[in-house]
């Protein structure tokens, strides 16, 4: 087992490194003016003290857009290392900083959704299964179908048209309302004040999310009622409930598992396009203007930030599946 | 396997099934006519069949079995048909629909105009007269001189100009005129005792007579004499023709025996009477047409006599804070008028008098009050017809032309008035005027009388400069472009923000969106297939690297990455087409892992099969057998793969242009489309544009997913839908 992690863990940094390469080289190629004009904006930001030339040589270096591809590679994953992420330059601090700033929103988010669309999805997904052909079934597939393909932003847009504008129960957007500060306010209400803000935005990604695991259920559930031990189970008598319960869920919890392991690293990505449309201030919205703002140090941090996730998410659900199938031999 | 059984027991149940098909039934009983009849074209049909009968088997090819099943499979036919609308929709829709994507819609619409612009004179204006000598300083000087007199309660103040040194006098005519007048008196005649007339240097014996004086008798007389009396002249007088000509240092003065008039001297206007009459009036004044003349002596040097004096008051000019208003717009005001009137004005005292006439240009004018306001009439014959109103109020339309009839300025007057009393900023007034057309030009039915129509105005104060002005809006029909139209019988989706018809976006839109869906299906599927059959065939290193690049590519974040590059066309200010190519390369290029993957599996397990060892052993070459042996048993997963990413990419293009980073306007996509309208406030306003495309992106994505999902199950029944 440790061998196999071990192994495992190699060929991930091997892969992080390529795949680190590969978003160095696309920053690298971006335009030369891209730069440039960066570095005038720059330039011009109140506060600032260097010329123009300076940064430009600067920020050049910096990123070793001076040196070759390889060369730079080198610099950049040497700062990476030594954890010198630099300055953002959409939001002038340290590229760290801003990202425990917002990291934990998205967590929080993230696990918000998760646990909801795991509460929803599996016992639907699961019912749809059991009573195949039904119109249970038809509903299911149709929703998690139309959930699959109901696009994010339009989901965030009726959701906001509903909620917000017609009914009034939610926010429209932001973390808070300006007027409460945390610690003065009653927590009950700043809480509530969360609440109405948090919630839509965890609503749109359940919606959009909740048609896929519905399906895997669906579709693993019935793969293992179809298998000759469910019916063997039934044949010898063994009520419904347990056949279900006992021995099918058991089985399909497999599969499931191993998916869910593999998105636990997900939960700290945040999610891009929902965070910018509801403006909470997680790392996806923090690095959608930072992407829009050519703000290459936070860019660069977040590719390779969403780059480590989906490794460890691969690792996971890899250990995840060892440790829930006994069956699994790993040598 | 329930579906099976379900199929045979069909066939027992119904040994002879024959035309007569029930066509409403079930697509699964339709099926199973069908299948019937292509069995009983290889049979005869009273022959009972086994249920083993070879002949049965044969019946149903695999491909037709997988059409069969897809068809039975209700969601997929709703996904069918679903996409069968919208690519009709889309393509054929686009074509035959008669407005373009970026054809734009114009209405005329009841806006609110400013109409025009009224204001209290409170500056004086200047009319000069023709004959005004003043010099610029002093008719600058008006205004303050004016504030001077009102501040003082002066009706008179005498000014001097500086550049000629006249005297004049500022007079207040009425508060609204004041006039520049002359205030000197001047010599219009001379009545001389003695007056110098020439020069006559002795030395050189030369004479010179004034020209006034110039008479050659008189020139030889005197010449003869003293030329003979060489340099002893000086004190020798001539006395010739009455008059005494006596030399004084070179002068030659010549003293009448009576006053003399010089008649050179006389000014234009001065008659022998009143010269006559002078004489009896000498060192006194004497009136003459109600003009006070003046004799006065005077003695300068030799000369010595009486000068007939008449004060001059000629008004050098007038300044006043009346505005001229035109009755008949067509004519213009010809300058003198403006000063006859002003004079004319100046002259009349409402007190007195209700009206008053005077003459300009051969022209008979009366003036009359009229409020704030008089009115001058010309009397042409025996008619009398308004010809101007003059007021202190100047009303312009906001142009700044002066089309405004009377009757309407007149109403506006009163309302400003209103107004400026109650110290209101606000007002309206309703006036009944000539009806306008959208260019603001005044309507005439077929004879050509003028249409008049009650106008309804919004007044307003506004500041300008250091003073008020007051605004007059009203309601015009303006031609506009017809933007956020709501959806009516032309243009059923409505208009968007650019006055553009929303379903021709769409239709136009969904041909790009579900263009670019398959190019970028299509080149994930080459890239695919390619480097997944590679991977699969040779396995070994080769598939080792290959995987471990799709490892790579899986761990780049694709919409991250899009964004990224989509912020950066921004920035250049790509052009639209180069960057749809663009978004279709990177998505295909990001995308073909998945397929890569699908197909490798694919064909590691097919290249165990036994038909592949058949292959190997009958010699094929490596090329031969994936094109022929692989690729086709490959073909129906990339199917499935190829419908289902196709939803993918459309939802990943419409997000990407939605965020504006994607298509950018003026080319259409349906994710563009509901940018348009992404703000909160149009977003609530505008339903009637975004949620319609919205639910159409949906509908596509979920039309081939079902269609997707229908395949899967139709190409593979094991994995039951």
């Amino acid at each position: 087992m440790a061998k196999f992690i071990l192994k495992r863990i190699l060929i991930s940094v091997i892969i992080l490194l390529f795949v680190m390469f590969c978003i160095y080289a696309l920053m690298y190629s971006l335009p030369h003016s891209f730069v440039e004009s960066k570095a005038r904006d720059l330039a011009m930001k109140p506060g600032n003290i260097k010329t123009f030339a300076e940064l430009l040589t600067e920020m050049k270096s910096r990123y070793g857009l001076d040196r070759g591809l390889f060369g730079g590679y080198l610099i950049y994953l040497r700062n990476f290392f030594t954890g010198n992420f630099g300055d953002s330059w959409y939001y002038t601090i340290p590229v760290t900083q801003e990202f425990h700033k917002t990291v934990w929103n998205s967590f929080l988010l993230g696990v918000i959704s998760f646990i909801a669309e795991l509460l929803i999805a599996i016992p639907l997904g699961v019912l749809a299964a059991r009573k195949q052909y039904s119109k249970t079934d038809y509903a299911v597939t149709v929703v998690s179908l139309i959930g699959i393909s109901l696009p994010t932003f339009f989901t965030a847009a009726l959701l906001k048209l509903i909620f917000s504008m017609k009914l009034g129960w939610f926010e429209l957007g932001g973390m808070h309302n300006a007027r409460l500060v945390e610690g003065v306010t009653p927590a009950f209400t700043y809480f509530m004040d969360s609440v109405a803000h948090f919630f839509l935005p965890a609503l749109t990604l359940i919606i959009v999310s909740i048609g896929g695991l519905m399906r895997y259920t669906r579709t693993n559930m019935l793969e293992v009622l179809n298998a000759d031990y469910i019916r063997t189970a039934r044949a010898k008598g063994v009520s419904e409930r347990k056949v279900i319960y006992k021995h099918a869920f058991r089985n399909t919890m497999i599969p499931l598992v191993t998916m869910l392991g593999g998105s636990l690293p997900g939960l700290f990505s945040g999610a891009l396009i929902t965070e910018t449309l509801f403006s909470i201030e997680g790392i996806g919205f923090a690095s959608y203007n930072a992407m829009v703002n050519g703000d290459i140090p936070f860019t660069m941090f977040y590719l390779t930030f969403m780059a480590i996730l989906t490794l460890l998410g691969n690792l996971m659900s890899d250990i995840c599946y060892a440790l829930v199938d006994p069956r699994v031999r790993l040598e | 396997m329930s579906t099976k059984i379900r199929f045979d027991k069909d066939i027992d149940n119904k040994p002879a099934v024959s035309a007569d098909v029930d066509h409403g039934a079930v697509n699964t009983e339709k099926e199973d006519n069908i299948n019937l009849g292509l069995v009983q074209q290889g049979s005869d049909v009273s022959e009972e069949m086994k249920l083993d009968d070879a002949r049965r088997v044969k019946a149903v090819s695999p491909g037709l079995l997988v059409v069969k099943r897809f068809f039975r499979n209700k969601l997929a036919m709703v996904g069918l048909g679903v996409l069968v609308v919208l690519f009709l929709f889309c393509f054929l829709g686009a074509a035959i629909y008669p407005y373009s994507q970026s054809q734009t819609f114009t209405t005329y619409k009841t806006i609110q105009v400013d109409y025009a612009f009224g204001k209290i004179n409170e500056d004086y204006v200047k009319y000069v007269t023709p004959q005004s000598q003043a010099g610029r300083t002093l008719q600058n000087m008006m205004n303050s001189y004016i504030a001077t007199m009102k501040a003082e309660g002066l009706s008179e103040m005498a000014v001097t100009d500086t550049s000629s040194g006249l005297q004049y006098k500022v007079v207040r005519l009425k508060d609204e005129i004041y006039s520049l007048a002359l205030d000197d008196t001047v010599h219009v005649a001379t009545l001389a005792q003695s007056a110098a007339v020439g020069t006559y240097t002795a030395n050189k014996m030369e004479l010179n007579l004034y020209l006034n004086s110039a008479d050659s008798a008189l020139s030889d007389a005197l010449t003869a004499d003293w030329n003979a009396k060489g340099k002893k002249v000086a004190s020798v007088s001539v006395a010739y023709g009455g008059n005494t000509y006596t030399l004084r240092s070179n002068k030659i003065v010549c003293t009448y025996p009576e006053l003399t008039e010089i008649a050179a001297a006389r000014q234009e206007g001065v008659t022998d009477a009143m010269v006559a009459e002078a004489r009896t009036h000498l060192g006194d004044e004497f009136a003459v047409d109600g003009v006070t003349y003046r004799v006065s002596a005077y003695t300068e040097g030799v000369e010595k006599g009486y000068y007939l004096d008449v004060p001059r008051n000629d008004v050098a000019l007038y300044s006043t804070t009346l505005s001229f208003d035109r009755y008949d717009l067509s004519k213009e005001v010809p300058t003198a008028f403006r000063l006859d009137a002003l004079a004319a004005l100046g002259g009349f005292d409402e007190a007195d008098d209700a009206t008053h006439a005077f003459v300009s240009e051969g022209v008979n004018y009366t003036i009359r009050p009229d409020g704030d306001a008089y009115i001058v009439a010309a009397k042409t014959g025996a008619e009398t017809v308004d010809y101007m109103s003059l007021s202190a109020y100047s009303i312009r339309r906001y142009t700044g032309e002066d089309t405004i009839s009377v009757a309407t300025k007149r109403a506006f007057r009163v309302e400003m008035d209103a107004m400026s009393d109650a110290g209101k900023t606000e007002g309206n007034v309703t006036v009944r005027m000539e009806s306008l057309d959208e260019d603001g030009n005044y309507i005439y039915d077929e004879n050509g009388v003028l249409q008049f129509d009650d106008e309804e105005f919004y007044v307003k104060t506004e500041q300008k400069g250091f003073g008020q002005q007051f605004v007059f809006r009203n309601k015009q029909a303006k031609l506009v472009a017809d933007i956020y139209a709501k959806p009516s019988k032309n243009h059923i989706l409505g208009l968007d923000s650019n006055a553009m018809d929303v379903l021709a976006r769409i239709m136009y839109g969904g041909r790009i969106s579900l263009m670019i869906g398959f190019i970028v299906v299509f080149i994930e599927i080459i890239l695919g297939s390619i480097m997944g059959g590679i991977s699969g065939y040779f396995g070994g290193i080769i598939d080792n690297i290959i995987m471990r690049i799709v490892d790579i590519f899986y761990c780049i974040p694709t919409m991250p990455i899009l964004i990224i590059l989509g912020a950066m066309f921004n920035t250049l200010k790509l052009d639209n087409m180069l960057r749809v190519v663009y978004m279709m390369m990177v998505l295909g290029f990001l995308g073909w892992p998945g397929i890569a993957r699908l197909v490798r599996g694919q064909i590691l397990s097919l290249r165990e099969q036994d038909y592949m060892i058949a292959a190997e052993a009958s010699g094929l070459t490596a090329k031969r057998k994936i094109a022929k042996h692989l690729i086709p048993n490959v073909i129906p997963q990339l199917i499935v793969q190829a419908t289902m990413g196709l939803g993918g990419v459309i939802l990943t293009e419409s997000t990407l242009s939605f965020l504006g980073l994607g298509v950018k306007f003026p080319m259409a996509t349906w994710g563009q489309i509901i940018n348009s309208v992404s703000s909160i406030n149009d977003m609530q306003t505008y339903t009637y544009i975004w949620i319609p495309v919205g639910a159409l992106i949906c509908l596509a994505v979920i039309a081939f997913n079902f269609v997707g999902d229908g395949l899967r199950d139709a190409f593979d029944p094991k994995m039951s839908r």
